[in-house]
């Protein structure tokens, strides 16, 4: 159907508001991100993965989260940074009973919440009951289970619970008493943990008392929080940025020297490179690939430091010909674990030849499993009536076995040199799954899996912490292995409260797990930190949790200094940052005071 | 159709009136598209290179187990990765080791024929190696069979699919037209790279026991999905193109003169259609080699030891970073990709310019 | 045109609803689910969990809480005889299952906006770039100039944009540093970004352009106007502009969904908190909500801007019935 030809008009009008829109994108777009934020670089700046999932100390459970949480929140005891053995923080001192089931926590007269409340051992209590409350959905709540009356409150329907059965007890104002049904040990350990701080009530229940229909979870938010650590929230944007801000009710604030700290959540270890080279950054925590460990070893801003972490693989001791102890010791001597930390890793990591990492934590000392020998395997594979290299067509075929892991370039090129060495020594073909995370775990919780990619991280350092996790009824086992002998050793040593005692309880569990080899070890973790050089107080330590409040920026002397010391022979780095250094208050005065008054350095100027 | 025109011929029409419709016809017609593209390509000798250089890498890509390249899956755990060394300084040497996954019979053949010919002689690090001292040069030709036949499969199914439905819609028409095409727009609403991911955690199917093969290889997933999100624009091309020869001129004429629609189908639709099939095939092909890249950016890619050019991008550009850049990680497999895909531009262009076909976008 | 939009808007919430449905059940139907992670949760941790979220329910009754304004819930979670999930058709996509701390409809309110500066501002480069190049070679067809538009276009086609971004950044952010590495908040934090994003389509752009100038200058009316002594210039954007923009129009389509699909390359390497990140973690995380929220504005994203490009198309040739077409 013929339509009368339209004039320019339309086509002109087009163009024109083609035109003005894309102008009013270009200016929009410009002027969306200049109104946008701008705001002045914090004081340090770090970077540890992705957003964190929650800034609740009761629904928060990873490595990142803990950081801010910590810089935040302060529990009774803390880890000190560098012994990691528990410390006072809100707790000035404490007893414990001789039976080792009374604690009793003396809180600080000057412990303060963010909004100039004291901390009170109530908070304490209320804290503590909101973490058990089954509702709260708390992974950690578990922990708390050897308080007296804390199981039963935990799995008590919606009436049968009672607070007041629980063993807390606020004896006063600032008089804290936990009683355990149980023997805990480790149990101070466990308090350093950051789900055992203390949230504010008052702010929490008013506030989901004026917006019942909220989920309960804008108390996190940056106008809401109230905290009683250093710290307090001063800005979140998700997945971007968190700021805090040294918080003046602080007990120590005058121990504190960065006076804002940014973490930043990028998903991508390159571009937070990218950013830790351009001086944007002043400390990267994360696994650094493969091409780049070589080059970054060697320099001085470069730190590894062993980690309580162990990677290792799962084998499904259900499946034949898996579930015979041959075929998994035959698997794991022929695994050529220095060549794994020495040329594939490189970046500190060391072979392991236990299921605790290190071989060690603290005095335990753990035993070793035997040690690597292709031939010895060999023989195991063909005593269990397989074909090997060797054995000239005897035995029958060993079938495929399949590697799971979940999709990272690290687990990629580990599985793959791992099946060469089978295939190298054992002639067994090994399929490499790659998996998404998911289902990877999906995989691995119903034994869904031959052999599965695996790695354990350390709450607190103790080889209970590891062991635990093999004992049958252990929801993290996910091997289908069973030992009457190791569940009873490992309880035996859980109600343990004498170390030496402990320590041989747990080596001889471990010595059974390390012939019957559920698992196959494979390294132990190196934390890899890109450090600007220029930063002081920060600690290297097992758990790499160095205490945020101990940062400081070192002035040019102190640098030099430093530096003279490094003995490590490393290349030198770049150290942005206040050449004149920033301290707190309470090193200001100390220099203040060793160098003879107003002739001491230039203080706290900043020159970024 | 034919039945009722055919019937429908009025009596008074006489055969004179039959030869002056068919000499009508065939001017309306246009000469063979056929010919005329033929001609029309093999003047260009950017076209003629493209293509030759497009069938070299198919046959590099399909004889690469016949090749004495080392093995691109062989591991020797060095330090670091190794620098590309120049074929006359290091040609080769006698340390080939057969490790391969598996192998279907075919490749497998190629493979033991290789070693019969080759003996343990293979080609030095021409391209250089990666961090686990594999040739990049094995990786990059070996990792041409998986881009290629991701491409492949995806150009199989736009043809198969994606002609079928949009000749359909485009042919039948009416309410059938309307149904099918807003089929295709709500598919285009759906984000593939979330289908992508779900059919990816579905097949991996438990299995029960050790040395069981699973359902699909992760591969296989990848023909199934990007074969089904690429037809959409197939579908809408075809169904545009089919509308519009039906509108036109010649073949009213042929309908008018009682052609039956298979021969009409046969003559006019079919030929003219082809031609920006093929077009729009040329230019599926890129956009999915790019698509695989992006997915094994993304983590999605193929299951190690095998290899990918998106893979193998992905990994290279980690090495592009200021302190060491291993260019050679990135550039080759970043050169070869390129150029194949700047061969199937110009061969695109050279199609489309053959046979007459206007450059349109893909809707 | 009022026909025409009502039809559309019926497609549109059909389309909608099948990726609401789709995105559901796909996401029930994987394997694992939010709550499962390496370290495994208490059972009865997962069962309150659960619960909280309303995983405990059957199907058919998530599916509907899901999707529309019903309330479904007794009470609320935490605060009793409270609905706190009004559903998608209600625009509330619930609270993340990931990120305790957040609502769905929190994150895309942050990261929206900076997706859509970015993808918009990509799209005008896109145009901007793609035209004038488009334009410089048709002007002259087959001189150097043209030559080297078209390689250069040809060059933006065939590498990865991850590449290609790895590269600006390397180029502009190091050899020559004048741009900031990654990250978000001023201006010049967009020009990378925005840059390796447009590149491609731009290059497709520029063809497209190229091609409809050529075969518009071919045109009669053309001649007619050479004749009347128009200068080159003149009739290659007056005249010959209208007829070459409808293909381009016509791309703008396709190529905002290629927009929003780049972005999650191009916003993990430059680390911007936008809505492409959020894409690929939510799905791989199994939280539900989130995948959905994300999932659903994609499809609207990509409907309505098909829909507003129908619209130009029409409106640029007019011989085209939007009501026929429909």
């Amino acid at each position: 159907m013929p339509r009368p030809m339209m004039a320019h008009a339309p086509a002109v009008w087009i163009r024109r508001t083609l035109a003005a829109l894309l102008v009013a994108l270009v200016v929009g777009a410009v002027l969306a991100s200049a109104l946008g934020t701008r705001r002045e670089r914090a004081d340090f700046v770090f970077t540890g993965g992705g957003e964190v999932r929650s800034l609740d100390p009761h629904a928060a459970t990873g490595i990142p989260e803990g950081r801010v949480i910590r810089a935040l929140f302060e529990g009774l005891v803390v880890r000190d940074p560098q012994t990691l053995a528990p410390a006072p923080g809100c707790a000035e001192t404490w007893e414990v009973s001789p039976d080792g089931r009374t604690y009793t926590f003396h809180l600080r007269p000057d412990a303060r919440w963010s909004n100039g409340d004291p901390v009170t051992a109530a908070d304490f209590v209320w804290s503590w009951t909101r973490l058990l409350e089954p509702r709260t959905a708390a992974e950690y709540a578990a922990q708390l289970w050897c308080v007296e009356g804390a199981r039963e409150f935990a799995s008590g329907g919606d009436g049968a619970r009672d607070p007041t059965l629980l063993g807390l007890r606020a004896l006063d104002e600032r008089t804290f008493e936990v009683r355990l049904a149980e023997v805990q040990p480790r149990f101070l350990d466990v308090l350093c943990f950051y789900a055992f701080v203390p949230l504010h009530r008052a702010s929490i229940e008013a506030l989901q008392a004026r917006h019942p229909t909220s989920w309960g979870t804008l108390w996190t938010r940056p106008e809401h929080l109230v905290s009683n650590g250093a710290y307090y929230l001063a800005e979140r944007r998700i997945h971007e940025r968190i700021r805090l801000a040294k918080s003046p009710h602080y007990w120590d604030a005058d121990g504190v020297a960065m006076r804002t700290i940014d973490v930043l959540a990028l998903e991508s270890w390159s571009s937070a490179l990218n950013l830790y080279l351009t001086g944007e950054i002043d400390w990267v925590d994360g696994a650094i690939p493969s091409n780049l460990v070589g080059q970054l070893t060697q320099r001085e801003d470069f730190r590894a430091t062993p980690y309580l972490g162990v990677y290792f693989y799962r084998v499904n001791t259900t499946r034949p010909p898996l579930d015979d102890v041959r075929v998994r010791q035959a698997l794991s001597r022929t695994v050529r674990r220095a060549e794994i930390t020495n040329k594939v890793l490189k970046a500190g990591q060391a072979p392991n030849h236990s299921f605790t990492p290190w071989g060690r934590i603290g005095d335990y000392v753990a035993p070793a499993m035997a040690p690597g020998d292709p031939a010895a395997a060999a023989s195991l594979l063909a005593a269990a009536g397989f074909a090997t290299p060797a054995s000239k067509g005897a035995g029958k075929p060993f079938p495929k076995l399949e590697l799971h892991f979940n999709s990272s370039e690290t687990h990629r090129a580990l599985a793959e040199v791992v099946a060469h060495h089978w295939k190298q020594a054992l002639g067994i073909d090994a399929k490499l799954r790659n998996q998404e995370w998911k289902a990877f775990l999906s995989a691995q919780s119903s034994l869904d899996y031959d052999l599965s990619r695996s790695s354990w991280i350390g709450d607190y350092a103790d080889p209970g912490n590891f062991l635990e996790i093999w004992t049958s009824d252990s929801p993290n086992n996910r091997t289908g292995w069973k030992n009457a002998r190791y569940d009873e050793l490992i309880a035996r040593a859980r109600g343990t409260l004498v170390g030496a005692q402990r320590n041989a309880l747990y080596r001889e569990a471990e010595q059974i797990l390390l012939n019957e080899l559920p698992c196959i070890p494979i390294y132990s973790y190196v934390s890899q930190n890109l450090v600007n050089p220029r930063l002081g107080g920060f600690d290297d330590n097992a758990l790499n949790e160095p205490s945020l409040s101990r940062l400081y920026w070192r002035d040019g002397v102190e640098l030099d200094a430093a530096r003279k010391a490094d003995k490590r022979g490393k290349k030198r780095a770049p150290a942005p940052g206040p050449i004149n250094g920033l301290r707190s208050p309470r090193m200001d005065a100390l220099l203040f005071d060793a160098s003879g008054g107003a002739q001491g350095r230039p203080l706290n100027e900043e020159q970024r | 159709m034919s039945e009722r025109s055919a019937s429908s011929t009025p009596s008074w029409f006489r055969d004179a009136d039959y030869e002056f419709a068919a000499v009508q016809i065939e001017r309306l017609r246009p000469e063979s598209p056929w010919r005329k593209a033929r001609e029309r390509l093999s003047q260009r000798a950017s076209v003629r290179w493209s293509l030759r250089f497009l069938v070299f890498l198919a046959l590099l890509s399909f004889l690469a187990p016949l090749l004495p390249l080392p093995s691109p899956a062989a591991i020797t755990v060095a330090a670091e990765p190794a620098p590309p060394v120049a074929p006359w300084s290091a040609l080769g040497d006698h340390k080939f080791v057969p490790e391969y996954w598996d192998l279907n019979p075919l490749d497998r053949a190629l493979v033991s024929v290789r070693t019969s010919l080759f003996g343990k002689w293979r080609t030095g690090p021409w391209l250089g190696t990666d961090a686990l001292g594999r040739d990049v040069l094995a990786r990059v030709v070996w990792g041409s069979r998986t881009s290629l036949l991701v491409a492949l499969c995806a150009a199989l199914t736009s043809l198969v699919v994606g002609v079928t439905w949009g000749a359909l819609a485009g042919l039948v028409g009416g309410r059938l037209d309307n149904v099918l095409m807003r089929i295709v727009d709500v598919l285009f609403a759906v984000p593939t790279i979330f289908i992508v991911i779900f059919t990816l955690s579905f097949l991996d199917a438990p299995k029960s026991a050790v040395g069981e093969a699973s359902l699909l290889s992760r591969e296989q997933v990848f023909f199934l999905v990007v074969g089904a999100v690429s037809w959409l624009s197939m579908a809408r091309v075809v169904r545009g193109q089919v509308l519009e020869l039906k509108r036109s001129a010649f073949v009213e004429a042929a309908r008018i003169a009682g052609a039956s629609t298979p021969w009409i189908l046969r003559v006019h639709v079919l030929p003219n259609v082809l031609g920006l099939v093929i077009v729009n095939l040329t230019l599926t092909l890129p956009s999915v080699i790019l698509y695989e890249a992006f997915l094994s950016f993304l983590g999605l890619g193929v299951e190690p030891p095998k290899v990918s050019w998106g893979l193998l991008a992905a990994e290279g550009a980690e090495a592009l970073n200021p302190l060491e850049s291993y260019v050679w990680l990135i550039a080759a497999p970043a050169l070869v990709m390129a150029l194949t895909l700047f061969a199937l531009q110009t061969l695109g262009d050279g199609l489309r310019d053959a046979f007459g076909v206007e450059e349109r976008s893909e809707r | 045109m009022l026909r025409f939009l009502a039809r559309r808007a019926a497609w549109f919430a059909l389309t909608t609803w099948v990726v609401i449905t789709l995105a559901f059940f796909l996401l029930r139907a994987a394997p694992g689910g939010p709550f499962s992670s390496e370290r495994k949760l208490h059972p009865s941790v997962e069962a309150a969990l659960r619960e909280q979220y309303h995983l405990d329910w059957p199907l058919w009754k998530q599916y509907l809480h899901t999707l529309g304004p019903l309330n479904l819930d007794e009470r609320g979670w935490l605060g009793d005889g409270a609905d706190p999930f009004g559903g998608v058709l209600a625009g509330d996509f619930g609270p993340s299952m990931q990120h305790r701390d957040v609502s769905v409809n929190d994150v895309l309110a942050s990261s929206l906006p900076i997706s859509i500066t970015l993808g918009s501002l990509a799209l005008a480069l896109a145009l901007v770039l793609g035209l004038s190049a488009g334009v410089a070679s048709a002007h002259s067809p087959g001189s150097k100039l043209d030559q080297s538009v078209r390689a250069l276009a040809t060059g933006g086609l065939v590498l990865p944009n991850f590449v290609l971004a790895s590269l600006l950044v390397l180029v502009f952010a190091f050899w020559i540093p004048v741009l900031p590495v990654a990250g978000f908040g001023t201006p010049r934090h967009l020009v990378l970004p925005s840059l390796a994003l447009a590149l491609p389509f731009a290059a497709y752009i520029a063809r497209l352009s190229r091609a409809g100038l050529l075969e518009t200058l071919s045109k009669d009316y053309i001649r007619t106007a050479r004749a009347k002594g128009a200068s080159r210039a003149r009739i290659l954007w007056k005249h010959a502009m209208r007829g070459a923009l409808a293909p381009v129009v016509s791309y703008l389509g396709p190529a905002a969904a290629g927009v929003l699909t780049g972005s999650l390359v191009i916003e993990r390497i430059f680390a911007i908190p936008g809505a492409g990140t959020h894409f690929i973690a939510s799905a791989l995380n199994r939280d539900y909500t989130l995948a959905m929220g994300v999932t659903v504005v994609y499809a609207v994203l990509v409907f309505g801007f098909n829909t507003l490009v129908d619209v130009a198309y029409t409106l640029l040739d007019p011989r085209l019935d939007l009501e026929q077409e429909a």
